[in-house]
């Protein structure tokens, strides 16, 4: 079977569009769903769906933030994170029906897929070096306590105090996994901990951290 | 890994939320999930849960202008690629006989065909991609609300998705009536028309491996991607130009496999190269050069 490729961008090419504005503009569909009131992502995405790509751009509005603060937390590295940042709302206009509204809000999706690609990006062998440098400029080996403080710092204060909630061995095994994106066998052995052990404080921190959230009143 | 009904792998869950499982592990998880609603909800919550640690950021102010660039070369190569095989095979007129302009769009019915042969039912049409943003703020568009995005005028965007799903149709089409176009294609027949314009060559890796080769038919270039590892889902080869004093997208191949994929080279392309690059493609190569290769033109 034939196909056709994907046609690439002409950068660089010149362009008659003005310059872009500093925030991602709001579509003239866009403008007109928040003057008949909120609406939700449901209905956004539903847009989307329909062939409204003027709903990207709301989702971009809403969303863009989120997506590419786990994206840059995640790869320590702007030119990765655009690249994850990218790929996520390309292929939420690709395949927007892959978002099932009945599974949960659009914000933590969408980030659960910017994870996803980051974790990716920073397990490949390209962004290897780039990782090794960034980390480098911490500690020559750092150790596992070492690098969960330096996620916790880039923290609001709020989810700082919850985190610090946690036994700090579950705390220890989270944030190696999620924000340094370890697998849990890594994360197992940068602890010195058995893997099934590191399993089960990643369920039991999650759990807490959930409660030490709400204690915060953070998650409402 | 399977789980007896009722029991459910509650630790590998929560590590599955952090992007921690991998391999076996992840795959039996992911058949778990698919079929357990209790797990789903849990999932659910564990992502919400993540999400609140993470703050929203400002992102760089010409990322949405890069992802804008992206669609709309989606779009571009979709609608350009597609009409060059209904004019090259189908009367324009057929189009519009056929009544597609009035369409709505997303229709999926096919217009009638004139079949050569006795056809097997012809298949439904993917989803049509929707049309991308418009990037431009309101406060500069006067009568905004009215006007159409910009890169979609002066066409009407409804007209041009509708292009869309009737180049898609035509290519159904000539496909259902015409299995020997595809046999050609694939190389399996000797009565190839050989294309004495369009340069050729393969392209390799450092160490010599052919990864894949570039050739030509009468309808134009194509990539054999055969002999290329297959890529993740995340991942898409990109072919470049290295003919410029800096490389210039040719287009994204895909994952890699038996398909042959259909490239446009502009006139004169002799040094190319392919790269791995997130499945959106990259504006410049960022991940690595599997292979390059010089094209000449068939002696």
């Amino acid at each position: 079977m034939l196909v056709t490729a994907d046609r690439p961008p002409e950068h660089g090419a010149p362009t008659d569009r003005p310059t872009p504005p500093p925030a991602p503009a709001r579509s003239p569909r866009a403008a007109r769903m928040a003057d008949a009131g909120p609406v939700d992502d449901a209905t956004v995405v539903a847009a989307l769906v329909e062939g409204d790509g003027d709903a990207l751009a709301e989702i971009y509005a809403r969303y863009g933030g989120a997506v590419w603060g786990v994206a840059k937390r995640v790869c320590g590295d702007r030119t990765l994170a655009e690249d994850v940042t990218q790929t996520v709302f390309v292929e939420l206009w690709r395949r927007p029906q892959r978002y099932d509204p009945t599974r949960g809000a659009l914000r933590p999706w969408l980030m659960a897929q910017a994870h996803a690609r980051a974790v990716d990006t920073v397990r490949s062998e390209a962004a290897r070096q780039r990782r090794e440098d960034r980390e480098a400029r911490f500690a020559a080996q750092p150790s596992p306590d070492v690098e969960a403080d330096v996620h916790m710092a880039a923290m609001s204060d709020g989810v700082r105090r919850a985190v610090a909630r946690l036994a700090s061995d579950e705390r220890d095994a989270i944030v190696l996994a999620y924000f340094g994106g370890h697998s849990y066998r890594e994360a197992a052995e940068l602890l010195g901990a058995p893997e099934g052990t590191v399993k089960s404080r990643i369920r039991r921190g999650l759990s807490g951290l959930r409660r030490a959230l709400e204690s915060e009143g953070m998650t409402s | 890994m399977s789980w007896a009904p009722g029991d459910h792998p509650r630790d590998d869950l929560a590590v599955y939320a952090l992007d921690a499982l991998e391999g076996a592990e992840r795959a039996a998880l992911e058949a778990h999930l698919a079929t357990c609603p209790e797990c789903q909800e849990d999932l659910m919550v564990y992502r919400e849960t993540l999400a609140f640690t993470v703050e929203d950021e400002e992102p760089p102010p010409d990322l949405w202008d890069r992802i804008v660039d992206v669609i709309d070369a989606h779009l571009d190569a979709e609608i350009g690629a597609r009409q060059s095989e209904v004019d090259a095979g189908l009367d324009d007129a057929w189009l519009d006989d056929a009544g597609l302009d009035d369409a709505p769009v997303g229709d999926e019915t096919l217009p009638p065909a004139e079949p050569l042969t006795p056809v097997p039912p012809v298949p439904p049409l993917s989803p049509v991609p929707p049309l991308p943003p418009d990037r431009r703020p309101v406060e500069d568009l006067p009568g905004a609300d009215v006007e159409p995005p910009r890169h979609l005028r002066p066409r009407n965007p409804r007209r041009r998705l509708v292009a869309l799903v009737a180049a898609a149709a035509a290519i159904i089409a000539v496909v259902a009536v015409g299995p020997a176009v595809v046999d050609r294609i694939s190389g399996d027949d000797d009565t190839e028309v050989v294309s004495p314009d369009l340069p050729r060559g393969t392209i390799a890796a450092e160490d010599g491996t052919p990864v894949a080769r570039v050739e030509a038919d009468e309808q134009g270039s194509f990539v054999d991607l055969s002999d290329a590892t297959p890529l993740g889902a995340d991942r898409t080869y990109q072919l470049w130009s290295l003919d410029g004093p800096q490389p210039e997208s040719l287009g994204l191949l895909g994952l890699g496999g038996d398909d042959d994929v259909r490239v446009t080279l502009p006139a004169g392309t002799t040094q190319v190269a392919i790269s791995d690059e997130p499945a959106s493609g990259s504006p410049q190569p960022t991940g690595p050069i599997v292979g390059t290769g010089s094209l000449a033109l068939p002696s």
